[in-house]
């Protein structure tokens, strides 16, 4: 099974939910879903930025540079109003996938 | 800056438009004074770090083309689904049909137009020539770098030479077109005083103010001329020897 490939599709939603808390910076999200995920999620910087960059294009989150942070500005993303509907739909989306591979192989779900 | 040869190579293979590159190139730089810093802060050595830090970035041809398709606009994204030789048969269309409706929608279809054209003599020839291809190229850069946005820096380059020269040719045939009228405006304007005494003989006193100038942008102009040809020549051998 191609797992690498399961957790690549898992990147967007991934990012969108930490962006539901607050505004953060690309290097931190990397930390946090590793640190989260205790190291099973790593996020590599290659697929972060273009990811990032497709979501504020399709109007999903908006960036700016703020508040200096040791010493020097950075680029933060939040998320919009679109980013959040479209991430309320991909939590749907998961909750159902979940459910049916739990209906079809229990012992997933234990 | 610790990462600033690093930054400067991947800016110039980014293939994204002009400011979004730059933006681009200063988020990564952050994010690897970032990487760099905590790596150092958990023992590894400053050129270790620094060499991490880059690797781990995987700025490779994936992420290139992955920047490259995201930052794409929207008539760029819509022209690469197409076989490259269809696309460019679409680009140059488009750029010739506009030029020609410009040039006979506003130029000949205007009257007045038409017939301010034919007032300026011979010298209006060579200012045409040169100036219908000033309106193609201007339509194309206007395209390439507005539209397209293919800020790639061969792309910034193309062209320039031509409009120049084209520009030159323009602005010098018209100077010596104007020096001409002016001579034989003079010219009349002597053989009818002649007839009156104590007329000012314009011709004669400025005679050889506008001869050294004629004759002055007429040798300028057949330097910008050689001049051109000369560095096209030296372009295309410069191109063949970088491959």
């Amino acid at each position: 099974m191609d797992v690498e490939r399961i957790k690549s599709a898992c990147s967007e939603t991934l990012v969108i939910s930490l962006l539901r808390e607050k505004s953060m910076h690309g290097y931190d999200m990397c930390k946090v879903i590793e640190k989260r995920s205790l190291g099973y999620f790593t996020l590599k910087h290659s697929t972060l930025y273009p990811l990032l960059h497709r979501l504020e294009r399709d109007g999903m989150v908006k960036s700016d540079w703020g508040e200096l942070d040791r010493g020097k500005p950075r680029k933060y993303y939040q998320l919009t109003k679109k980013g959040a509907a479209h991430h309320k739909k991909n939590v749907e989306s998961w909750r159902e996938l979940f459910a049916s591979i739990g209906n079809l192989i229990p012992e997933v779900a234990t | 800056m610790r990462f600033a040869a690093y930054l400067r190579q991947l800016e110039g293979c980014l293939d994204i438009p002009y400011p979004q590159r730059s933006d681009l190139v200063a988020e990564i730089a952050t994010h690897l004074d970032d990487l760099y810093s905590d790596l150092v802060s958990e023992g590894l050595d400053e050129t270790t770090a620094k060499s991490t830090a880059i690797d781990s970035l995987s700025a490779d041809a994936d992420f290139i083309k992955a920047m490259c398709v995201v930052h794409q606009t929207a008539v760029a994204r819509a022209l690469t689904r197409l076989p490259r030789n269809i696309s460019l048969g679409i680009e140059y269309g488009a750029i010739t049909l506009i030029g020609f409706l410009l040039v006979f929608t506003v130029i000949l279809q205007e009257a007045p137009m038409i017939e301010f054209l034919a007032s300026g003599g011979f010298f209006m020839i060579p200012i045409n020539v040169a100036g219908i291809p000033i309106v193609f190229l201007g339509i194309e850069r206007f395209y390439s770098l507005f539209i397209k946005k293919d800020h790639s820096q061969e792309n910034l380059e193309k062209r320039l030479l031509s409009l120049t020269f084209l520009a030159l040719v323009c602005a010098l045939t018209g100077v010596i077109g104007t020096l001409v009228g002016l001579y034989q405006a003079f010219s009349v304007a002597d053989q009818i005083a002649a007839r009156f005494d104590g007329v000012f003989p314009i011709f004669e006193v400025t005679k050889i103010a506008m001869t050294t100038s004629i004759w002055g942008m007429t040798l300028a102009l057949i330097a910008v001329v050689v001049r051109f040809i000369a560095e096209a020549k030296l372009a295309r051998i410069a191109s063949v020897r970088a491959m």
